[in-house]
């Protein structure tokens, strides 16, 4: 089983750190890239081929919004997976994002094992 | 042209005008009754001089015609030249009379008056002394004394003395008229002087009286002046406030972005990674005791309720979802996050406005506050809350049929109606509350697009 690549949108260095080492420790995960603000994010991640196979997106952002990158990216013809890793999960702002294109949302606090669940799947479904 | 008069002598003036007025006045008229009085003087003297001329002359007439009767009589010798002897001599007595009565009335001709008696008595004998002599046929004798001086040295006499009273008595008259004239420029001036201080006085009245208007309207523009000056005052005052007020505002809404801000980044990055940790510990600690598991489950735990309390914190400090969904959508949060705490259904209908952030921050803390009193106060049964455009201003509305309360009654200081009334008011917008007791209440805000 390949490493999943995953680029990370996440403007606190603490939480990135964190996670980050987290994820490549407790799931097949390579993080590949991080940015901190939604422009950055879009620069990075919108190429074809996409750089990595899994968007990790804040929501709250240092400029802009991981819903501005959801939006950027919601009609590419090749598209990675977006998941959105926020503490603002309430149901609202899971359906907003749900309906611009994000795979999942995740509660950072609560439902980290949820997104490391997600994460082994996803690269198990890969070749 | 000032006519400006220092203050005492304006004052004496003003107080001696009457007086002197009065006084001149009284003058004017004392002057005109003497110039009568003269004028009936003169008249008076007038006529007795016309009277004693006309005496004295009669008295030389009765005496010429008696002569030159006699003289008649006597050449001729006819009767007929007696009769006008004897019609003047008639009148002897008369004229006698009327020059003693004269004598008493004009002591100033009295001793020529009565010498001119004596002559003429003197005159009248003699002529008739002639006549007798002629008629006794003693007409030597006759001619003998009328051909002496005597005769005409009374003639004579009489005629000065006639002279004499009518000189005196035009002397007399002459020296009255010019007094007349003497009262008459007196009276002439006198008015004249009247009428000049008359017109001094209005004149100066006039002048008194402008002057006082002209400090009176200085007074009243001093008045109005200083009132502008207090308007003014008050309006910058009031401006001065309000900008305060505003700016206190801004102040506490920055403080708190800039909490959350400090909570979410901070607070909110060790929270998260220590709970990221518990997860990774958890993984290795498999194989420990329960006891272990049991603590790592409560340490998870424990991080959960503080990141719950932090995002209770956060979201009461500044919503972050007005900046990242929209103030629609916080809007729908809110209804819907307060419906479920207070078990209270909310109907919400919230339209898609397009509005600046400080009046989207207005409009959410508008609604916060409104359903923070719905669920302290109002006991209700039911919720409206509506957000809709209205022309181009925006309406925000928030209706429950709970209690209600008497807003003139509630002082504006409680139930944070101040504080809604003023945010909004400080956006340009305007405010409403209905309510009253058992009948629900209503608070609308109306902003400016």
């Amino acid at each position: 089983m390949s490493r999943l690549t995953v680029f990370v949108v996440e403007d606190s260095a603490t939480i990135r750190q964190n996670l980050v080492a987290t994820l490549e420790e407790m799931a097949p995960v390579q993080v590949v890239g991080y940015a901190d603000d939604a422009d950055g994010a879009i620069a990075h991640i919108a190429h074809d081929p996409p750089p990595c196979d899994l968007v990790i997106l804040d929501v709250l952002l240092r400029r802009g919004s991981g819903v501005d990158v959801l939006k950027a990216l919601r009609f590419r013809a090749h598209r990675p997976r977006c998941v959105v890793l926020t503490n603002y999960a309430t149901r609202l702002i899971r359906e907003h994002c749900l309906a611009l294109g994000a795979d999942r949302v995740f509660d950072k606090s609560a439902e980290v094992e949820r997104l490391l669940e997600y994460c082994e799947a996803l690269a198990r479904e890969r070749p | 042209m000032m006519l400006s008069l220092p203050g005492w002598r304006s004052r004496l003036s003003y107080h001696l005008a009457g007086p002197l007025a009065v006084l001149l006045a009284v003058a004017v008229l004392a002057i005109n009754e003497a110039g009568y009085r003269a004028d009936a003087d003169l008249v008076a003297r007038r006529d007795a001089a016309v009277e004693t001329r006309l005496t004295v002359g009669r008295a030389r007439r009765m005496v010429l015609l008696m002569e030159s009767a006699q003289r008649g009589y006597m050449l001729s010798g006819k009767a007929d030249y007696r009769v006008p002897y004897d019609e003047a001599r008639a009148q002897t007595d008369q004229v006698l009379q009327s020059l003693r009565a004269l004598a008493e009335r004009a002591p100033t001709h009295r001793q020529n008056l009565l010498l001119l008696i004596d002559a003429t008595q003197k005159r009248v004998s003699e002529l008739a002394e002639v006549v007798r002599l002629f008629e006794a046929n003693e007409r030597d004798r006759a001619l003998a004394l009328m051909l002496t001086d005597i005769g005409r040295e009374q003639m004579e006499r009489i005629n000065e003395l006639v002279e004499e009273v009518v000189r005196k008595e035009e002397a007399a008259s002459g020296s009255a008229g010019r007094q007349r004239e003497r009262v008459r420029i007196w009276t002439v001036l006198a008015l004249v002087g009247l009428v000049l201080l008359c017109l001094g006085a209005a004149f100066t009245a006039m002048r008194l009286n402008r002057e006082r208007d002209r400090e009176r309207a200085g007074h009243v523009q001093d008045l109005q002046a200083e009132r502008d000056k207090l308007e003014h005052e008050v309006a910058r005052r009031t401006q001065d406030l309000s900008a305060l007020a505003q700016h206190l505002q801004t102040v506490r809404e920055d403080e708190r972005r800039r909490l959350a801000r400090e909570l979410h980044d901070e607070l909110g990055g060790l929270l998260t990674a220590a709970k990221l940790d518990v997860a990774r510990v958890r993984k290795r600690l498999q194989e420990a005791g329960p006891e272990v598991l049991e603590r790592i489950r409560h340490l998870g735990e424990t991080l959960d309720a503080g990141i719950a309390l932090k995002r209770r914190i956060i979201e009461d400090l500044s919503p972050s979802s007005l900046a990242n969904l929209g103030l629609q959508r916080t809007l729908e949060i809110q209804c819907a996050e307060f419906s479920q705490r207070a078990e209270v259904p909310v109907e919400a209908s919230i339209a898609d406005v397009g509005l600046t952030d400080e009046r989207e921050l207005a409009i959410y803390r508008f609604v916060q506050e409104a359903l923070t009193n719905v669920a302290k106060y109002a006991r209700a049964k039911r919720v409206q809350v509506s957000l809709q455009p209205d022309g181009d201003h925006v309406s925000v509305q928030v209706r429950d049929d709970g209690v209600g309360f008497d807003p003139s009654q509630a002082r504006n200081g409680a139930h944070g109606l101040a504080g809604m009334e003023f945010r909004v008011q400080s956006c340009g917008g305007q405010w409403l509350v209905q309510s009253a007791p058992g009948q629900g209440t209503l608070v609308q805000a109306r902003l400016p697009a």
